[in-house]
């Protein structure tokens, strides 16, 4: 019953950016507080027509991909889908990294966790990761850096930003570059596994829970 | 020769390392710390004064003087109109002596040649008219009792001489009865007296009048000299009671301009025209004092509204460890192991703290406080400033350096305000530098010693030639509508400048700005507090 609840709450978080996006592009304040009446409702339609704009571009780039990677075969990452769902975690809070991996491992997860971006993208060349998640703001390089690698290099990988600031330009940029999906800071454990576990059925893994 | 400190404590990553270092001195302006007289005790203090206006003063004044010349006038007039009077009483006095020498005449060559004696009696007669007509006159001068005497040894020579031609004379040339005789002789005793009367009279007369026309000589000289007097009081008056304030105000708007807001203090016993301008005066500059306050707490404001934006993304990072760990705790807490727990309650009691800190520099900065002049080491300040926009500095990917000079005095200042000094100027250049860079805090005392040389050095955009004068205006800004209020500058100088200090600007478009704040070493403190004098004192 509540996981059933958090697994919607994970769903909706894709499609809250994508309404800011929307209220962005539209010219309005972040989600249009100041909004009244029949403005609402137009700048609404608005919202979710781009949202489905949105949506349609990142499903045909994933489609793409999915064509790219069924003709090209061999890519850079090694075999893609083991017997668990592989996760790299990559944030530079060593708590971050020390609870999730806790968290994950214990429902049969193979985590790897990093805190410095490079040696992070070094060890995407090396092993294939199911699912990267990672912090988007990192001194050096940040999350959307390592999307654009991930999205460059791993074919079957799926990427999860965890976001604490991030602006409406950065979330665009990230959901059009690919990302499967953001998670606000602060989260709970089973937030994460709950979008972790989209991103997995998306793979084709069956449920991990 | 490069020493290293250690990084500021706390979890700021961006706070400077700081390299000690000597030399490199900047130039330094001298100007004092001005003395705090409270302007509600200089305004009091202006009040309190009796009040004499100094129109009153002046009114009183002139009115003196032309009562004094009007008087001159009265007097003159009235001394000129006796002096006439006394001249033809005079000329009276005169004239009735010479009667009484021709009766006399007549009396004698009666009794010598046995002339006719009509001619004395006509001229005893002349004299009674001129007595009859003068008579107040002669009264006023020698009294109503001499007065009466007079006309009676007149009345007694005149029936003297009445007598006398009753008598029988024969025509050849007879012997002089014993009647005769006796008459010629009272008439000769009564005409001495008479004569020597007049004569007296005469005399007294002529003195009276020599001596007031010695008495009305020097009166005018007298009023004159006195209204000259008058006249140079009220010219030093007007000087010292309207020119020499005047002055003064001119001094004290001079040392307003260049935003010395002390109040004015007269050193007037009374209190005048002057007292309401300057009571005018300090209550602009209170006013003025106000605004800029309001200026600074507005812009306090933004900048509080800046970090806020950075604290609450920094807050997010702590309360995410917390938020994951307690509910791993919870999830797990019975399969944990004890030191698994432990070191998972450790870390919740680590982050807590970490975000108690993060939110107390902010809390700290924005708190509303009074103004409290401490000394302070520059230093200190400058970190404490670079703690709380840590935030902001990660977020635009600057580097800060700092390089301090070994040994450097401590400064004398209002804490909070000097961090919203540097705290602009390092959200200013963080600003100018949109694609990340350096900044560099250099501080270092000044060649005199006399003040602490705080420089920020960006490598960020620069500022135009002809914008530099212009940064340091109210409301100047080359940011967006939403981004810049162009207070930060001149709240900065502001507050710079009531510290004693300046602030000093130096550019190049493209390479980048440096902002150096000069502020005034602290000396003894008590030394500081009341220091220092209006200038115009
Ligand atoms: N370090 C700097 N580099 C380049 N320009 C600067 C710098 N500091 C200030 N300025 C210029 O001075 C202007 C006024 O600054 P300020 O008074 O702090 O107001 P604001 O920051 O709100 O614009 C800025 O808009 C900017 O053009
Ligand atoms: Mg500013």
């Amino acid at each position: 019953m509540e996981k059933k609840e958090h697994k919607e709450k994970a769903t909706t978080q894709f499609d809250d950016w994508m309404i800011r996006i929307a209220f962005a592009e539209a010219g309005e304040p972040e989600m249009g507080f100041r909004l009244t009446g029949s403005e609402i409702e137009r700048k609404t339609r608005l919202a979710l027509d781009k949202i489905m704009v949105v949506r349609s571009e990142r499903q045909k780039a994933e489609g793409e991909s999915e064509v790219a990677a069924n003709l090209g075969g061999e890519g850079v990452a090694a075999e893609p889908r083991g017997e668990r769902l592989r996760v790299m975690v990559l944030d530079d809070e060593p708590i971050v990294g020390r609870r999730l991996h806790q968290a994950l491992s214990k429902q049969g997860i193979e985590v790897e966790v990093f805190e410095d971006p490079r040696s992070a993208i070094a060890r995407l060349g090396e092993a294939h990761f199911d699912v990267v998640v990672t912090d988007f703001r990192m001194e050096e390089i940040n999350g959307v850096q390592v999307l654009e690698y991930v999205t460059a290099h791993c074919k079957h990988t799926r990427v999860i930003l965890i976001t604490g600031y991030a602006t409406v330009e950065v979330a665009r940029e990230a959901l059009v570059k690919g990302a499967f999906d953001f998670i606000a800071k602060p989260f709970k454990p089973r937030d994460l596994r709950a979008v972790i576990n989209k991103a997995a059925l998306s793979l084709g893994f069956t449920t991990i829970e | 020769m490069n020493s290293r400190t250690p990084p500021a404590p706390g979890h700021a990553p961006a706070s400077a390392v700081w390299t000690a270092r000597a030399g490199a001195q900047p130039p330094a302006s001298s100007r004092a710390v001005s003395a705090e007289v409270s302007p509600d005790e200089a305004q009091a203090a202006l009040q309190e004064r009796p009040s004499l206006s100094i129109r009153r003063q002046l009114s009183v004044g002139f009115l003196l003087s032309l009562l004094l010349t009007l008087a001159l006038a009265i007097v003159s007039m009235l001394m000129i109109s006796r002096i006439i009077a006394k001249l033809a009483f005079l000329e009276a006095a005169t004239n009735y002596t010479f009667e009484i020498q021709e009766a006399r005449r007549y009396e004698k060559n009666y009794f010598l040649y046995h002339t006719d004696l009509s001619g004395a009696l006509e001229h005893v007669r002349s004299a009674r008219r001129i007595l009859d007509e003068e008579g107040r006159n002669i009264a006023a001068v020698i009294g109503q009792a001499g007065f009466d005497t007079m006309t009676g040894h007149l009345k007694a020579y005149e029936s003297l001489l009445s007598r006398l031609p009753k008598m029988d004379r024969g025509p050849a040339a007879p012997r002089e009865t014993s009647a005769e005789t006796q008459i010629e002789g009272q008439l000769r005793e009564q005409g001495a007296q008479i004569v020597a009367v007049a004569e007296d009279l005469v005399w007294k007369e002529r003195n009276s009048v020599n001596s007031m026309l010695a008495i009305s000589q020097p009166v005018p000289v007298a009023f004159l000299g006195i209204l000259i007097l008058l006249m140079v009081y009220l010219a030093t008056f007007i000087s010292k009671r309207v020119l020499s304030p005047l002055n003064r105000m001119m001094a004290a708007t001079r040392r307003i301009a260049q935003g010395d807001f002390t109040p004015l203090v007269l050193r007037r016993k009374y209190r005048d025209e002057f007292s309401e301008l300057a009571m005018a005066m300090n209550h602009m500059m209170h006013q003025v004092v106000y605004r800029q306050e309001l200026l600074v707490t507005t812009h306090k404001l933004k900048a509080v509204g800046t970090l806020t934006a950075g604290v609450a993304h920094e807050l997010n990072n702590p309360i995410n460890n917390i938020i994951l760990t307690a509910s791993l705790l919870q999830e797990d807490f019975q399969e944990l192991d004890r030191e698994k727990c432990l070191e998972m309650i450790n870390d919740l009691v680590a982050e807590s703290e970490r975000a108690q800190k993060i939110v107390r520099n902010l809390l700290d900065f924005a708190r509303e406080s009074e103004v409290e002049l401490e000394s302070h080491q520059v230093q200190q300040v400058v970190e404490e400033t670079l703690r709380l926009a840590s935030n902001q500095i990660k977020l635009a990917k600057v580097k800060v350096e700092g390089i301090v000079e070994e040994h450097l005095p401590p400064i004398y200042g209002d804490r909070q305000q000097l961090e919203q000094v540097f705290l602009n100027l390092v959200l200013n250049a963080l600003d100018a530098m949109p694609e990340g860079g350096a900044l560099r805090i250099k501080l270092s005392n000044s060649e005199d010693r006399e003040f602490v040389a705080v420089q920020f050095e960006d490598t960020g955009i620069g500022i135009p030639k002809q914008h530099l004068r212009e940064i340091f205006d109210p409301f100047f800004t080359s940011k967006k509508a939403a981004k810049g209020t162009g207070l930060g500058l001149s709240v900065s100088l502001g507050i710079v400048q009531r510290h004693g200090g300046d602030i000093r600007v130096e550019s190049e478009v493209g390479k980048g700005t440096t902002f150096t704040v000069l502020l005034p070493v602290a000396k003894v403190p008590a030394n500081i507090g009341n220091s220092s004098e209006a200038p115009d004192s």
